[in-house]
């Protein structure tokens, strides 16, 4: 059907966008985090090219993508996204906060069109829009601010194309004019700036066997980005042996030559610096068509180029210069040589740290580079994955019962001791690959803690009058694919709520003797089988007065439950639908949504969460989440004609009863267990269930002991089956939530029983003992 | 996602665009309960499997016949016949079990293969015909059904082989018409029927 | 001149822009082998032999225009024609791409018709494919 190609299309358009989209953010948020640590206010900020670059990447893959599927909007905005990007990354363009803010912004535009095409298909995000075209023109503002955006004519276009490239020269550095011409005009930038900040520039040459030179060059290149910058990668082509293939990487580095041999290794590229000129007086700059600026030096400077070869930085201010005089500025328009000790503005990104500058760079751009080797895999895949290991399980659960039925056959007994250590060999394979494969589903909270990092950083600006610290803490906690994409909602409405209600503006703050900045902090830790997130503000706490007022003022509750209620009962009211402690809900805090829908949405993932809150000092929010169900180990039982699985971790003992034993107190059944009593409970009364009228009334039976915190309970069964491995399923979204039940499992021969939920039985049963005591 | 909510100001979003297309006629499988014939679209069809032991489950109405696994996936079963409201039969001898798919609601961004799975009991299973869409009725009261359920009553029209040689100003008469024996489809509003409370709902969308 | 079972290389790092230029070229008649970086353009081409190369430009690490450079002077390859797809507005490179020896140039986004006339127009006998090269350029047959 056509309607399935065109969904096909669209699908594939959103998975690949995504993907891309989040690199972008990625790589924003670290060029974030870089400025921050490096360049407090000032005009430009520092911070690595690599980074600049991916940048416009991503965004120049969205345009081809979007042009290819013909979603418009997205390709308007990329193109002008990209000139803009393409302005950084040249430094025609100084990167501002505020270019920086409006590269954030455009995230939330890709992320708004994304939505439009997933509802409406690939055509919904045509035709004009107004906030894109509103964000577009502010884009092309920020780009115009050097003015550099002058699109050539055609009849430039013509002109140029028919004259020959004129040689630029690279300061004193003879360069082979063959290989530089052969640099595109990004690559050509990063030359200049290299040179501009007195590096030197080395070819490391080396020949590579074809069949695994993306492997080794990668390695190269891992072992180079600490020690300096690789500028381009040129393929040698004299090389007579068609199985390898000559390469020669140029590098920008301050480091002397031995330091970079060192670098690479055991690799066998050589390392030869670039020559330099000994003559002092070189020609003045030339200027190349679009008015760009070689680096020339001025002879006058007694300490010679010499100097360069150790870290000589430019000053930002532009007073004593070591080195070379005029710093290169690429502007438009015509040349502009700056005199000695004026420094403009550096426009591009470099760092006056040359060492370490690149040995953090090279620290943060590996670890970038090694999360995109991913793969996409399909998340039902892994679930078909995942029940053909809980059906090999079952497979050897069915050949330990053969195992066991040899064993008693004394002549078999040998073959029967043999098939017991396969069978543990087979046991210890499938356990490395149930986790092998639970790991593939598993992904790091970071990929929501991402994209919360982006909203808070708008909010927090939008906020009037406060000032906000986010703290993020245990973001390579690990939790199943699913439940991490929806925790983003809850969380976000969290970080609202505290933003808004929780922090106080700064002036109240002061007069309360706390910073002036609040700090909304989100931690995640594993507990066990269960992965704990809080969302925690040090800002005004929970007021439980306005809170109960409300509630009552809802006809909620009644004045005398409120009086009665604890603190924490009064914290619970916040999940009651419509309670919010604002009359109106402002822009910034949800449309409406409410803590009863958070509250819901983690149930939904079989989750909990609690408040807990001190009034002036802040407020906590706990959610706790069950980390995937895996295999576990359960006990079977029967009772009243029908089969349950029990976890057996719930299961403290199991004994064997003849009901005669059975004594009631006030109306309980009870036995006695090693001298002291024991409450017992059936599970058909619990259920409703009624038993098979052909079914006799037992005369003897099993008893299961679980406990529940300090209390223990007897489940009185029929028959004891067994006990074996399983896996939980979910019953599905509709019947998921029933009070008792945890899921279902299927016990080979295609019986499905259910899963007991034993915590939630044993709560139910126990007010009915308790009650009695 | 945050954007699925928020349309842009300022006419740059597009007014929620009907989703349902111009239909002239559908395809839909028929089976039978209880001496009546209903229909269900077949786009919401996954399979058809004989029937099998349901698995109980507590705490639910009496309609949820339980649960069962296929392939590895759970889901619950219902009994159609209890879920119309019809009366009480023993099992039929032909009973299978429809294996569908919740339908899509406006705004849904999951894909078919994701979409809840159920199983509904029904007595037989018939075959797949296309109805045109002009012969499809809206539901008035009717006895003994639900009429929440229904969306709405077809007439299948026979074919035009089984009709006797008349010639054709003579086949348009009305009388003729109404002499014409028709087979009347009851088709089911399958989101209704799949829409329940129980225990714990509370907790769920 | 009929153009089928002309083997052409593609060599692109987006996957969508690879799979358009494919589709189209193949639905000419083309056989197309697809590289997605400079360095498997670098693997495929000593050992096999095209007529025809179309590189995008802007690609991380080897970049087309160094791949430019190196098919003409390679062996095998020095008289093939060789289009460079290049972004609008990225004209130093574009430049660049045809003073190293490219045959032609499409500027992004682009119809399917006009790579495909563009490939006919450079595969014709006696074009010449190496219009705007620096140095001498060699012409074909």
């Amino acid at each position: 059907m056509a309607e399935q190609g065109s969904d096909k299309v669209r699908d594939e358009f959103l998975s690949e966008s995504q993907e891309i989209v989040e690199q972008l953010n990625r790589d924003l948020l670290a060029i974030a985090q870089a400025s921050q640590t490096r360049d407090p206010g000032g005009e430009g900020m520092r911070v690595d090219p690599d980074l600049i670059n991916s940048a416009f990447r991503a965004v120049h893959s969205l345009k081809g993508l979007a042009g290819l599927s013909g979603v418009e909007q997205m390709m308007h905005l990329s193109h002008h996204l990209e000139n803009l990007l393409d302005s950084l990354r040249l430094g025609k363009v100084p990167l501002t906060p505020a270019a920086l803010d409006l590269l954030f912004e455009a995230i939330e535009h890709y992320q708004l069109i994304s939505a439009e095409v997933a509802e409406h298909g690939l055509h919904a995000a045509n035709g004009p829009s107004a906030l894109i075209d509103d964000f577009v023109t502010r884009v092309n503002e920020a780009a115009a601010a050097s003015g550099v955006l002058v699109k050539p004519t055609s009849a430039q276009v013509q002109k140029k194309a028919q004259a020959p490239v004129p040689e630029p020269t690279y300061g004193d550095f003879e360069l082979d004019a063959g290989m530089v011409s052969a640099l595109t005009e990004y690559e050509e930038h990063r030359l200049r700036e290299n040179i501009r900040t007195g590096r030197n520039l080395y070819r490391i040459i080396g020949s590579f066997p074809l069949l695994s030179i993306d492997v080794e060059l990668e390695n190269l290149k891992g072992n180079l980005k600490p020690v300096g910058e690789v500028i381009a990668i040129i393929p040698g082509t004299g090389t007579s042996d068609p199985e390898r293939i000559d390469l020669e990487v140029i590098l920008g580095s301050s480091h002397s030559a031995q330091a970079i041999t060192g670098a690479i290794g055991s690799s066998s590229a050589r390392v030869i610096p670039v020559p330099r000129q000994k003559a002092a007086n070189l020609p003045p700059s030339q200027v190349e068509h679009t008015g760009q600026i070689s680096i020339g030096h001025k002879p006058s400077h007694a300490t010679g180029p010499g100097v360069h070869s150790h870290s000589s930085h430019p000053h930002r201010d532009g007073t004593s210069h070591p080195g070379p005089g005029p710093v290169s500025a690429s502007m438009a328009g015509g040349a502009h040589p700056s005199s000695p000790g004026h420094a403009p503005a550096p426009a591009g990104p470099s760092g006056p740290g040359g060492g370490d500058g690149d040995n953090d760079r090279g620290d943060a751009a590996q670890t970038l580079k090694s999360v995109s080797q991913t793969v996409r895999v399909d998340i039902r895949k892994l679930d078909v994955l995942m029940n053909i290991v809980g059906e090999l399980a079952l497979t050897r659960s069915g050949i330990q019962v053969v195992h066991d039925e040899l064993r008693r056959d004394r002549v078999r007994a040998e073959l029967a001791r043999a098939l017991q250590d396969e069978l543990r060999a087979l046991s210890r394979k499938l356990d490395d690959l149930q986790a092998g494969i639970l790991s593939v589903r598993m992904v790091p909270l970071s990929q929501v803690f991402d994209k919360l990092s982006r909203v808070v950083r708008r909010m927090s600006r939008e906020a009037v009058g406060k000032e906000i610290m986010f703290v993020v803490s245990g973001g390579d906690t690990k939790l199943d694919k699913l439940i991490v994409e929806e925790l983003s909602d809850p969380l976000m409405h969290l970080i609202r709520n505290a933003i808004d209600h929780g922090i106080e503006p700064q002036q109240t703050r002061l007069s309360r003797g706390k910073p002036a900045a609040g700090t909304v902090a989100i931690t995640a830790e594993q507990r066990g089988n269960h992965v704990v997130i809080e969302v925690e503000d040090d800002g005004n706490g929970i007021d439980t007065q306005a809170l109960v007022a409300r509630a009552i003022a809802k006809g909620q509750i009644s004045e005398d439950q409120a009086r009665d209620m604890t603190r924490h009962e009064m914290y619970e009211l916040m999940f009651l639908p419509g309670l919010s402690t604002r009359a109106v809900a402002d822009e910034t805090s949800g449309r409406g949504v409410g803590m009863d829908v958070v509250r819901t949405n983690i149930a939904r993932m079989a989750g909990m969460i609690e408040i807990d809150s001190e009034p002036g000092h802040g407020t906590r929010m706990i959610i706790t989440l069950p980390i995937t169900l895996a295999i576990i180990q359960a006990l079977v039982i029967r009772s009243a004609g029908r089969t349950y699985a029990i976890p057996l971790n719930s299961v403290m003992e199991s004994l064997m009863l003849d009901y005669s034993q059975i004594r009631t107190i006030e109306r309980r059944e009870v036995i006695t267990l090693r001298d002291q009593t024991l409450p017992l409970v059936r599970l058909d009364d619990i259920f409703g269930l009624q038993r098979p009228v052909d079914m006799p009334m037992p005369t003897r039976g099993y008893v299961v002991v679980v406990a529940l915190a300090q209390h223990r309970l007897g489940l009185l069964v029929d028959d004891l089956l067994g006990q074996q491995d399983i896996v939980i399923k979910s019953l599905g979204k509709t019947l998921q939530g029933i009070p008792g039940i945890a899921g279902a499992t299927e016990l080979g021969g295609q019986q499905t029983a259910l899963v007991l939920d034993v915590r939630a039985v044993a709560e139910e049963a126990m007010p009915r003992i308790t009650e009695a005591a | 996602m945050p954007g699925s909510n928020s349309m842009p100001a300022g006419g740059g979003g597009h007014s929620r665009a009907v989703s349902q297309e111009l239909r002239l006629q559908r395809d839909v499988l028929t089976f039978a309960i209880s001496d009546e014939e209903y229909a269900i679209g077949i786009e919401h069809i996954r399979e058809i499997i004989k029937y099998r032991p349901i698995t109980e489950v507590p705490r639910v109405p009496a309609f949820v016949a339980g649960i069962i696994a296929v392939r590895g996936l759970v889901m619950p079963v219902l009994d159609l016949r209890l879920r119309l409201r019809l009366r009480a039969a023993p099992l039929a001898q032909k009973a299978r079990i429809l294996v569908i798919s919740r339908p899509a609601t406006q705004g849904d961004l999951v894909s078919e293969e994701e979409r809840e799975r159920f199983g509904l009991i029904v007595d037989r299973v018939n075959e797949v015909v296309r109805i045109q869409e002009q012969d499809i009725e809206q539901p008035t009261v009717l006895s003994g059904h639900e009429s929440d359920f229904i969306e709405g009553i077809g007439r299948l029209r026979k074919e035009e082989e089984d009709l006797p040689r008349v010639p054709a100003p003579m086949r348009m008469s009305p009388a003729l018409m109404a002499a014409e024996p028709q087979r009347i489809i009851i088709l089911l509003d399958l989101s209704r029927v799949l829409s329940f409370e129980h225990a714990g709902s509370g907790r769920n969308q | 001149m009929t153009v089928s079972s002309h083997r052409v290389l593609v060599v692109d790092d987006s996957p969508t822009m690879r799979a358009f230029v494919m589709a189209a070229l193949e639905s000419d008649g083309f056989e197309v082998t697809a590289a997605k970086s400079g360095f498997e353009a670098l693997k495929i081409l000593p050992g096999a032999s095209f007529h025809l190369i179309v590189t995008d430009v802007n690609m991380p690490d080897i970049n087309g225009l160094e791949l430019v450079r190196f098919v003409r002077q390679s062996q095998n390859h020095k008289n093939t024609p060789l289009i460079i797809i290049s972004t609008d507005g990225r004209d130093k490179d574009r430049d660049r791409g045809m003073h190293l020896g490219a045959s032609a140039y499409l500027v992004k986004p682009f119809k399917p018709e006009a790579l495909l006339e563009l490939a006919r127009k450079v595969m014709a006998p006696g074009a010449n494919i190496a219009p705007m090269m620096v140095q001498p350029a060699p012409k074909k047959h």
